[in-house]
């Protein structure tokens, strides 16, 4: 089976800076991959190059097409949806209108309020602060406003960036859960994160990087008991 | 009050607006001078609403708006004068107002394209180099008369047509905001690169925006000739953006209400002002710092009047 995503010797270079050397990996339909790395690994920018914002070396092929010169914004349209490092909500807008801005790529009306009540019917809490600027609600809920953004654009794979950045364990431990439940009902999640532990436990499989390279992958319950992972990341 | 607004439809409203505006042209209900006065709010309201999409709604910064408006203002002349005076009919004025609004519209198409290739604040650089430009330009132009101006309109410019066109502006720069690609224009506002990751396809929103924008400073500049009779490249030089820019920020960023304010007051106390003949110049900056230090965003800033939005967004759709 072609998978989903399919990334192939990716590079990005930040001026003489090699942040991602020749970094490969896939995400099948229904999986949920995590790729985990300390700070400086170069998660976040596989994201960025992922999303189109910067641009990168290597071929990428999604849905069976190809990625390369296809800005960010019509890749939201081909089914890559991402909750950005640090959410990014939009702060002075409220909180109806983040969603509604989520599911920008959806032009016709009707669909645009059935995704709408799909999404807060997942998140009640959202609907109780619908009329509320974005940047009052509280961490938690901007997380879940975020998520719930991208969900508006009937995303065939959600891309996570650090969602548990920030918030309490409790709130980590929420959120996660979430994710969990997506990946149960079928949902394609790419999630990049340094809380290992939790992610390791809820993913398929998993891709360690270090110092913009892969150094080790496999299924997620594998890598949870390999030594250098338990050393580096679980502090075991 | 409230009740008022809320079961006095705005289309109503408008319509009594205008109705109003045609008896006091008719029937000379006002004096020759406020009607000038009321005139002078309805271009420059038309002005400041469509700077207010770009620098409130959309963040970006223009301060080259004169420029739009002398290409307006110049196309929708040479139209009346040299094309359309022998026939016109009572439809050829809004025409030919109409014509500028595309002339200028067109020019800021131009002027978007480079503008927003890339991201940043190269707008009012581009801006304020493109309305230099244009100076140069019609100053260079004998056919139009060159730096000693350009007349000949006939006073065509009536408090109807004004309020006609104020009416259509306040109509459809509302639509927009509240539209699908309104939204869009907020979410550059507010992050670019997250509007980018959710979809909007920023460059095309914001050049739409840019061309809204300067077709309605091309309309105001048609109104504008045609009420003066006489036009100079002088007229649209930097002093002209930059009352547009009193005018938006002393109404408030990011409000229709509050262009409506800002316009209204900025054109009343100019006038109010005249006793203290040049020093009124002096009066005029003085109350945007002042403004800047005690309300930096205006009176009404990113507050819009409830009767002004459409009711569909009325809940869930606070700050524009």
């Amino acid at each position: 089976m072609t998978p989903l995503l399919e990334v192939g010797a990716m590079t990005v270079n930040y001026g003489a800076i090699a942040a991602v050397r020749s970094v490969s990996f896939e995400v099948h339909s229904g999986e949920m991959v995590v790729l985990l790395g300390a700070n400086g690994a170069g998660k976040t920018s596989i994201l960025k190059a992922l999303s189109g914002l910067i641009p990168s070396g290597g071929t990428a092929r999604f849905d069976g097409a190809g990625l390369a010169g296809v800005p960010a914004h019509e890749r939201v349209a081909r089914g890559i949806a991402q909750v950005p490092e640090g959410r990014r909500i939009f702060y002075n807008l409220s909180v109806k209108e983040n969603l509604l801005l989520g599911g920008w790529v959806q032009t016709s009306k009707a669909a645009l309020k059935q995704d709408l009540a799909r999404v807060l019917a997942l998140f009640p809490r959202l609907e109780e602060r619908l009329g509320q600027a974005g940047g009052t609600l509280s961490g938690g809920e901007q997380q879940m406003l975020a998520v719930g953004r991208a969900l508006m654009s009937r995303p065939k794979l959600v891309v996570l960036d650090e969602p548990s950045m920030g918030l309490s364990p409790k709130l980590v431990d929420a959120i996660f859960a979430m994710l969990a439940e997506f990946h149960k009902e079928g949902m394609t999640l790419l999630v990049v994160e340094q809380n290992a532990a939790m992610a390791q436990t809820l993913a398929t499989r998993a891709y360690v990087l270090e110092a913009g390279a892969i150094a080790l992958s496999g299924p997620a319950a594998e890598l949870r008991d390999n030594p250098l992972v338990r050393r580096a990341y679980l502090g075991a | 009050m409230s009740t008022l607004r809320k079961y006095l439809p705005l289309k109503g409203a408008a319509a009594a607006v205008f109705i109003l505006a045609l008896a006091v042209s008719r029937y000379g209900l006002l004096d020759n001078y406020i009607q000038l006065i009321l005139m002078l709010i309805g271009i420059n309201l038309i002005l400041t609403l469509s700077l207010n999409l770009i620098n409130g709604y959309m963040g970006e910064f223009s301060v080259g708006h004169a420029g739009f408006m002398a290409a307006g203002a110049y196309v929708s002349s040479i139209l009346s004068v040299k094309v359309l005076a022998a026939c016109a009919p009572f439809w050829a004025f809004p025409c030919a107002v109409l014509a500028g609004g595309a002339a200028a519209g067109a020019v800021g198409l131009v002027v978007a394209v480079p503008s927003f290739k890339t991201r940043g604040d190269y707008l009012a650089i581009v801006t304020l180099a493109f309305s230099m430009i244009v100076k140069s330009v019609i100053e260079n132009i004998d056919a139009v008369g060159g730096p000693r101006g350009f007349l000949g309109m006939e006073k065509l410019t009536t408090l109807p047509w004004v309020c006609f066109w104020v009416i259509v502006t306040v109509w459809i720069i509302r639509n927009f905001i509240y539209s699908r690609f309104g939204r869009g224009i907020l979410a550059v506002r507010e992050d670019e690169i997250a509007a980018e990751l959710t979809g909007v396809n920023t460059r095309n929103v914001k050049m739409l925006a840019f061309v809204v924008s300067s077709f309605f400073a091309g309309v105001a500049g048609g109104l504008y000739a045609h009420l003066l009779q006489y036009i100079s490249p002088g007229t649209f030089d930097i002093i002209k953006s930059t009352e547009m820019l009193v005018m938006v920020y002393l109404g408030g960023v990011g409000s229709i209400a509050g262009s409506i304010m800002g316009a209204t007051a900025y054109t009343v106390l100019l006038e109010a002002l005249r006793p203290l003949g040049v020093w009124r110049m002096a009066v005029m900056p003085l109350l945007l710092i002042l403004l800047m230090i005690f309300r930096p965003r205006g009176i009404m800033g990113f507050r819009e009047a409830r009767w002004l939005v459409p009711g569909s967004e009325r809940d869930g759709g606070v700050k524009r």
